[in-house]
């Protein structure tokens, strides 16, 4: 989707500042489904969709949002570029009804650039919930191009604008604006002004905003009640992801371990050797079983979750609410947005993290990403608290697991704050961050959409690393040398290593080899373990946790597990990511190695101590 | 006649004009672009749970200022009447 196919047809951006619909109308366009929210810096990069008209073929390019042609930050440099360069014919820009002033001074910019532009009013209804109403003739005279009201979410406004887009090339800008050739550079304040005079002839106000918006920010960012709201829809969100994921899941993973075995009859019934069998039941086979159950049933329902808090605009309120804490370390609150992406998918934190201005602030954000927990370390960090800590009541397990991201959170003002002393001094970087309006979540689209674009993909990702990966580290655990299995011997050497760290070798291994998925850290270890033959199968967690206790894993062990899934190495993904985000292998290689060496101190200490105290 | 104050000062839901801004200021280009310069009518609408930093409204949007970046902009301490 991303830079192929611009040359076709007739070439249109869409632009505007960030968050009025730029991405709702784009989809309604071209019909595909990029990612759409209430906040600030969701679209990063452009995104290029086709569509037809009239027998005519439109290429759209979805710029990032951007609040003028100077550019602060790379998102909106890239917006910036597409604009000055003249490869789109026109340019659509959207305008949010309801701040319309400010979303004119972009206009003017853009208008001293190319005067081929349509102009949009989105949300036009929500205007009128504020008392605000639109002149849109008036504003049309005005500026002397074309002006179009939108309600994008409901198609509303769409034929119209898809009609000016295939248009010819009219329109009588110059004649409204004589001064134009004469002044090519204009202020600022010179483009604040034309914006606040063309904004008054249209805009007529009547009535009172309405109290729902100021009465919600009251309570998400009141003094008293904005962290305890913020820890309910946290614990919230978790407590229906376990409660709701917990059985689908356990039947799942029945479900597939019942076609193992059939599977494994089949290949012996063909006259497979073992090993054949071994290699892609036990290996391919289990490992994908394991990642799909264990993995789809969280996610189906986290994903929807996450995705209606962001398309009610509660993430930028987060951010407001955090950013003390950010600045405090001196670094940019808007960290606070990438964090939360970054419980969905590290490496998609890490291509957030574009939307932070200053580059040393951006680096430091990008470095400390993948100290939030993502969605591929949830399942295993649950299945080892429910073994070693909480038992199987799902609010113990909760509380426990909202405790691990608040732990989290906390490690990443720590490093942040590190990092902004050592590696990246500086003063901090000025921060302005819009606060959108609430909005009323879409609910059905946004079912459809986290499971289609973010549950599948995620699991898709995860999917196609874990059979090979079971493939091969099968094969791995047993081949062997001498008398022992490969990978039995590499855990042996690790084993002081491990124990250091209150682990053992093969833990510390198995999280070596999951680098390329964090989902299956837990299904190499048991590879491992039942290839030494002290136990061959499991099909629930309680057999899981006899396997583990055979292995001599007790609390210590298990909390020193725990940690260490919180902060490790991110997956390769993730890696790559930061690479090619910072452009250096350099920063990669700090990606991993900050949360890396924050996991084994926390580790050494647990074991530290917990030696101490078996002492005593 | 007004005296001017940082905006900051400014308190909770009152709405007041700016009268200059700090030109070295990091703040200073991203604020004009935001709309706000000399005479804009700016309203501290609310403050984060912590103190810092605290939302603005500025032509219709609502917009997290810092404390510091807040400081470069002086508003009159007069009260505008209902804008």
């Amino acid at each position: 989707m991303r830079d192929n196919n611009i040359q076709c047809g007739r070439v249109i951006a869409l632009a505007g500042n960030p968050n009025v619909g730029k991405s709702t109308i784009f989809n309604a366009l071209t019909g595909l489904n990029q990612h759409t929210g209430n906040w600030t810096g969701k679209t990063v990069g452009n995104a290029f969709g086709q569509f037809e008209y009239r027998g005519e073929r439109f290429t759209v390019a979805d710029l990032p949002g951007t609040y003028s042609l100077e550019p602060h930050s790379a998102e909106e440099a890239e917006a910036e570029q597409f604009i000055r360069n003249g490869v789109a014919e026109k340019v659509v820009i959207v305008c949010d009804a309801g701040c319309l002033e400010r979303n004119l001074i972009l206009v003017f910019q853009i208008l001293d650039v190319t005067r081929n532009v349509i102009i949009c009013v989105n949300l036009i209804d929500e205007a009128k919930g504020k008392g605000i109403h639109i002149d849109i003739d008036a504003l049309s005279a005005k500026l002397g191009v074309p002006v179009i009201a939108m309600v994008a979410r409901r198609g509303i406004g769409l034929d119209e604008l898809r009609s000016a887009i295939a248009a010819p090339l009219v329109n009588s800008y110059d004649t409204v604006c004589d001064e134009r050739a004469v002044v090519q550079q204009r202020t600022t304040e010179e483009y604040v002004q034309a914006a606040e005079s063309a904004a008054e002839c249209a805009t007529h106000i009547m009535g009172e905003q309405k109290r729902f918006q100021v009465w919600m920010d009251r309570i998400l960012t009141g003094k008293y009640t904005g962290y305890p709201v913020m820890m309910i829809m946290l614990a919230g969100i978790l407590w229906l992801t376990m409660k709701g994921a917990n059985y689908p899941s356990e039947l799942l993973w029945q479900g597939l371990h019942y076609i193992e075995g059939q599977l494994a009859m089949f290949m012996d019934w063909c006259g497979a050797p073992w090993w054949l069998t071994g290699a892609l039941v036990y290996g391919a086979y289990r490992m994908l079983a394991w990642v799909v159950s264990v993995m789809l049933p969280p996610m189906a329902i986290f994903f929807p979750l996450f995705t209606l808090l962001e398309d009610l605009g509660y993430l930028p309120r987060v951010a407001f609410n955090l950013d003390r804490g950010f600045s405090c370390c001196r670094t940019c609150g808007k960290q606070a947005l990438t964090m939360c992406m970054g419980l969905g998918c590290n490496a998609a934190g890490v291509v957030g993290c574009r939307i932070i201005d200053s580059e040393r602030e951006r680096k430091i954000a990008i470095l400390t990403n993948s100290l939030v927990p993502c969605n591929g370390k949830f399942p295993t960090l649950l299945a080892l608290i429910a073994i070693f800590f909480a038992g199987t009541t799902v609010s113990g397990q909760v509380g426990i697991m909202t405790l691990l991201i608040v732990m989290a959170v906390g490690g990443t003002f720590l490093c942040s704050a590190m990092l902004a002393s050592t590696l990246f001094r500086g003063m901090p970087s000025s921060f302005a961050l819009e606060l959108p309006p609430y909005r009323t979540p879409q609910v059905g689209r946004i079912i459809v959409r986290s499971i289609k674009d973010r549950t599948l993909f995620v699991l898709g990702r995860a999917a196609a690393v874990a059979a090979p990966a079971g493939l091969i580290i099968w094969i791995l655990a047993n081949v062997n040398v001498g008398d022992v299995g490969l990978l039995t011997l590499i855990a042996d050497v690790l084993q002081p290593v491990g124990h250091f760290f209150g682990m053992d070798g093969v833990i510390l291994l198995a999280f070596i080899l999951a680098l390329p998925a964090n989902e299956i850290v837990l299904p190499i270890m048991m590879m491992i373990y039942t290839s030494s033959g002290v136990l061959n199968d499991y099909s629930s967690l309680s057999e899981l946790q006899m396997l583990l206790e055979a292995q001599g894993w007790d609390v210590v062990c298990g909390l020193c597990v725990l940690v260490f899934m919180l902060f490790h190495w991110p997956c390769s993904t993730t890696l790559l990511t930061i690479r090619r985000e910072c452009k250096s292998w350099s920063m990669a290689a700090l990606g991993a190695l900050i949360p890396t060496l924050l996991g084994l101190t926390l580790c050494a200490l647990i074991n530290l101590v917990s030696y101490i105290f078996g002492a005593i | 006649m007004c005296n001017s104050m940082p905006l900051y000062k400014l308190a909770c839901g009152d709405r007041a004009t700016v009268i200059s801004m700090d030109h070295r200021a990091a703040l200073y280009g991203r604020l004009k672009e935001l709309g706000i310069i000399e005479g804009t009518v700016i309203q501290k609408v609310m403050i984060s749970p912590l103190g810092d930093p605290a939302a603005y409204l500025v032509r219709g949007a609502l917009i997290a200022i810092r404390r510091t970046d807040a400081s470069g902009i002086y508003v009159s301490s007069e009260r505008v009447k209902n804008a």
